[in-house]
């Protein structure tokens, strides 16, 4: 295992450098200027010029960038360039809310995903597999904001089951903060769910054509036995990837949601730190994406090697 | 030579206050109308929501999301009337002009405390004043007090300001948005840790992006008109789920559009309010860029909108068409001003005969922000009608606001602009659209003459200075004001007594939430 980690370490460090470039040059090549949004849309070219100098961003951009990375390797995340708050103290503060969706989200994308990907993989004729094929392609092609705006209007106005707006955490009040959560996480992970049991569903049809399923049923395997011990463990490989993948679009999604159903998670505030230019906000969401997307892949290849003895971490 | 003078725009006559009837007068008038006069019983924390948020580093700058808490923390010298438009007392005890105009001397409250303790002074006025120069704290107001030759305290309790043109009345717009900051703590402002003002509410706690939290100040000096616990303050960018938030989670809601306004028509619960201030949607034309140096096009263009078309499509019927920069309760506004340019494609395609500009290419920079392009869909279909040919593009707000302020934006442009409320006088070289290095490269002489004019004019010498200086504007037709449309707030039954001032700003000394 440490052999593994040490011979991925290379390759996860210079994509974190690169990473880091791109990350510093494309918001500052987006147009615009965090010194405009600071001194407002009536600003005067002086008042720019001034916030501008104060900010630092009349140094050359090689001195900035080589600034934001020493500050970065001696652990300062730097200071938001609007709110003159630390980025570390903003993150923290929304790391909470976002948390919370990611990990009820990505809880129901698993349950989900694999109940329903079981289910339709193991009914394989009839109205049952028909109605189940369909619920699972209409899942598949609506995406979280429409999903969410259904959930809203269904649970939230006409039946008045869910509150629609605001968060409390689930630790302050686990009642109120898990009837917040309900319908953002269904939101998000619904569409998820449904790609992970189209995918499960496909590979137990696959494995079900195998020589060593005929082989069991030969022998008088009780056929529950042939679907959980021979065709669904040889499946869920796929399932693990596929999650794994799934985790980083649910992150994704969670922007659109967050703004939907008024949550003050990372995501809306990486759009907020866009739209205002706050350039050292986005270049520390931007690396830290691709901290968690590294760290998830690596995650996944770990729980294959130990759903498959045939794959090893080499 | 000090001479009695008094009210903005009449200053002949000395208006002078006691303490006791300022704090009367200023907390009853604070803005004007008041919103439901229901039996005021103390207690409660009202919760707001808001699309913006708060920017207490721009505290002296006009912003969207200082609008909610600006007064509750902090206190104006004065502000501005919401259906007068004439100044009110809030810090300010009395004030009075000499008879040129160009010293004007203003007295303070003597039982004022900031939030820290510390007793106001007149030191504390002349630092705001200063800061408002400071080009880093982005003020609108900067030009205007640049011109001032001295800023001093001639008592604990007395400001003195002397300048080279009269002082007021467009010192008031001054007094309006430059509220009065604490110098100890001023430096808090930059991050949100401190920050410190005379208000009827303390600043708790700020998360930037999330949530802001005020709480009473029982030291207030008008204690009975703080009526309650605190405030909480919900940023919610979305607008739809803003407004959603009005079912259940908040009291009031501000500035929802009028499309998520649409589902509280109706409500018993809801009660839906126009309030004052305004966004006013500019559509400008470079006068030094070939088609547009030909004045009978501008005009044309002018005649070629359907104003009331855009009311009813875009904004659902909430706005009025007209064609000025400032309010209408401005002194010298005239119907014929506010109407003066009307739907009239006929007239449209004789002017652009008139002009040569058959079947001319319009380029339009648009800028990316809700409601604008909406906006441009009907201006293109307008301008088509009438046989000219309109290619717009879209830019991100963040780069449209660098090419507004460098004066740079193309041939043909379409802008929007806020500060509605404050004189016209402040706003000819506030507003981007109208300033002297405006993106219309309209700088003649006579422009800024007008423009002086207006700016000195006192008394009954205003009126007529801001009727010549409207109709040189109209005539020249570098700038068509497309609509004005005013902020749309909901809110409970139960919340009542609070009050908007002239330039839109909440005031919720007095508020209470058992109507």
């Amino acid at each position: 295992m440490f052999g593994f980690l040490a011979r991925r370490l290379p390759s996860v460090v210079f994509m974190l450098l690169a990473t880091s470039v791109i990350a510093f040059l494309l918001p500052r090549l987006a147009g615009g200027d965090p010194a405009q949004t600071i001194a407002g849309a009536d600003a005067t070219a002086e008042q720019v010029a001034a916030i501008r100098v104060e900010l630092g961003l009349d140094q050359p951009v090689y001195a900035q960038y080589g600034r934001w990375l020493g500050d970065l390797l001696v652990g300062d995340l730097g200071t938001s360039l609007i709110t003159s708050r630390p980025v570390g103290q903003l993150i923290m503060a929304r790391l909470g809310s976002t948390l919370e969706l990611a990990i009820a989200a990505t809880v129901l994308m698993v349950v989900l995903g694999i109940g329903l990907g079981i289910l339709a993989g193991s009914i394989r004729k009839g109205a049952g597999r028909a109605g189940l094929d369909g619920a699972v392609s209409v899942l598949l092609a609506t995406p979280p904001h429409v999903t969410g705006l259904i959930l809203i209007l269904v649970l939230g106005i006409t039946f008045n089951l869910l509150p629609i707006s605001g968060e409390v955490s689930v630790l302050r009040d686990p009642l109120v903060g898990i009837s917040l959560l309900i319908m953002p996480a269904l939101a998000l992970a619904l569409p998820q769910a449904a790609m992970i049991a189209r995918l499960i569903q496909a590979r137990m049809y696959q494995v079900r054509q195998e020589e060593f399923v005929d082989l069991a049923i030969a022998k008088g395997v009780p056929p529950r036995r042939i679907v959980l011990s021979h065709i669904l463990r040889n499946s869920m490989g796929t399932a693990v990837v596929a999650t794994g993948i799934r985790v980083g679009e649910l992150l994704a999604g969670a922007v659109v949601i967050e703004a939907i159903f008024a949550r003050n998670g990372l995501g809306l505030m990486a759009v907020d730190a866009v739209s205002s230019r706050d350039y050292q906000v986005v270049q520390i969401v931007v690396l830290g994406a691709v901290v968690i997307a590294v760290l998830v892949h690596l995650l996944s290849e770990i729980l294959l090697a130990a759903l498959d003895p045939r794959i090893r971490l080499q | 030579m000090v001479e009695r003078s008094g009210g903005r725009l009449r200053l002949n006559r000395r208006q002078v206050l006691s303490g006791g009837i300022a704090l009367a007068g200023g907390l009853a008038v604070l803005g004007g109308a008041s919103y439901g006069q229901g039996a005021p019983q103390p207690g409660g924390t009202l919760r707001l929501a808001q699309g913006a948020d708060a920017q207490p580093k721009n505290i002296l700058a006009g912003r969207a999301g200082n609008n909610t808490w600006r007064h509750q923390v902090f206190d104006a010298l004065t502000v501005l009337d919401s259906e007068t438009g004439q100044p009110r007392p809030v810090l300010a005890t009395e004030w009075e002009s000499s008879e040129d105009g160009r010293t004007f001397v203003v007295r303070i409250r003597n039982d004022a405390r900031f939030h820290t303790g510390r007793p106001l002074t007149a030191e504390d006025v002349v630092f705001t004043l200063e800061q408002v120069m400071v080009p880093e704290n982005a003020s609108q107001m900067a030009p205007l007090v640049r011109a001032y030759t001295s800023i001093e305290a001639t008592g604990t309790h007395e400001v003195t300001i002397t300048s080279d043109t009269p002082v007021a009345p467009r010192v008031f717009d001054v007094f309006q948005l430059a509220v009065i900051l604490d110098m100890d703590t001023f430096s808090g402002l930059a991050d949100g840790s401190q920050v410190v003002g005379t208000g009827p509410f303390k600043w708790v706690d700020w998360v930037p992006g999330a949530s802001l939290r005020l709480e009473r100040n029982d030291d207030y000096w008008a204690p009975d008109q703080v009526l309650l616990d605190g405030v909480e303050i919900s940023i919610i960018t979305d607008s739809t789920a803003m407004a959603n938030a009005m079912r259940g989670r908040v009291d009031m809601v501000l500035a929802m559009t009028p499309r998520d306004a649409i589902m509280f028509r109706g409500n018993p619960g809801v009660e839906l309010i126009e309030g004052p201030g305004a966004q006013i949607f500019p559509l400008g034309l470079n006068v030094t860029a070939p088609p547009f140096d030909k004045r009978e096009l501008r005009q044309a263009i002018g005649y070629a909108i359907d104003r009331q078309r855009i009311i009813d499509q875009v904004f659902n019927g909430v706005g009025n068409a007209s064609c000025l920069w400032w309010r209408s309760n401005e002194p010298g506004t005239t119907e014929e001003m506010v109407t003066h340019y009307h739907y009239d494609p006929e007239r449209a395609r004789e002017l652009i005969a008139a002009a040569g500009a058959e079947g001319a290419q319009v380029d339009l920079t648009v800028i990316g922000l809700a409601p604008v392009p909406a906006i441009y869909e009907i201006v293109q279909n307008n301008l088509r009608e009438v046989g000219l040919n309109p290619m717009g593009q879209v830019v991100e707000t963040a780069a449209f606001d660098q090419g507004q302020t460098a004066g740079d934006l193309g041939p043909a442009f379409q802008q929007i602009h806020g500060l509605q409320g404050f004189s016209a006088a402040t706003l000819v070289d506030a507003l981007p659209a109208l300033r002297d290095t405006n993106p219309s490269k309209f700088t003649p002489e006579r422009y800024r003459e007008l423009k002086d004019a207006l700016q000195s004019a006192q008394g009954d010498a205003y009126a007529p200075a801001l009727v010549e200086l409207g109709q040189f504007m109209l005539d020249e037709a570098f700038s068509h004001i497309l609509l004005h449309t005013p902020p749309l707030h909901a809110k409970v039954q139960q919340f009542q007594g609070f009050t908007f001032n002239n330039v839109g700003f909440l005031h919720l000394a007095g508020a209470h939430l058992n109507g």
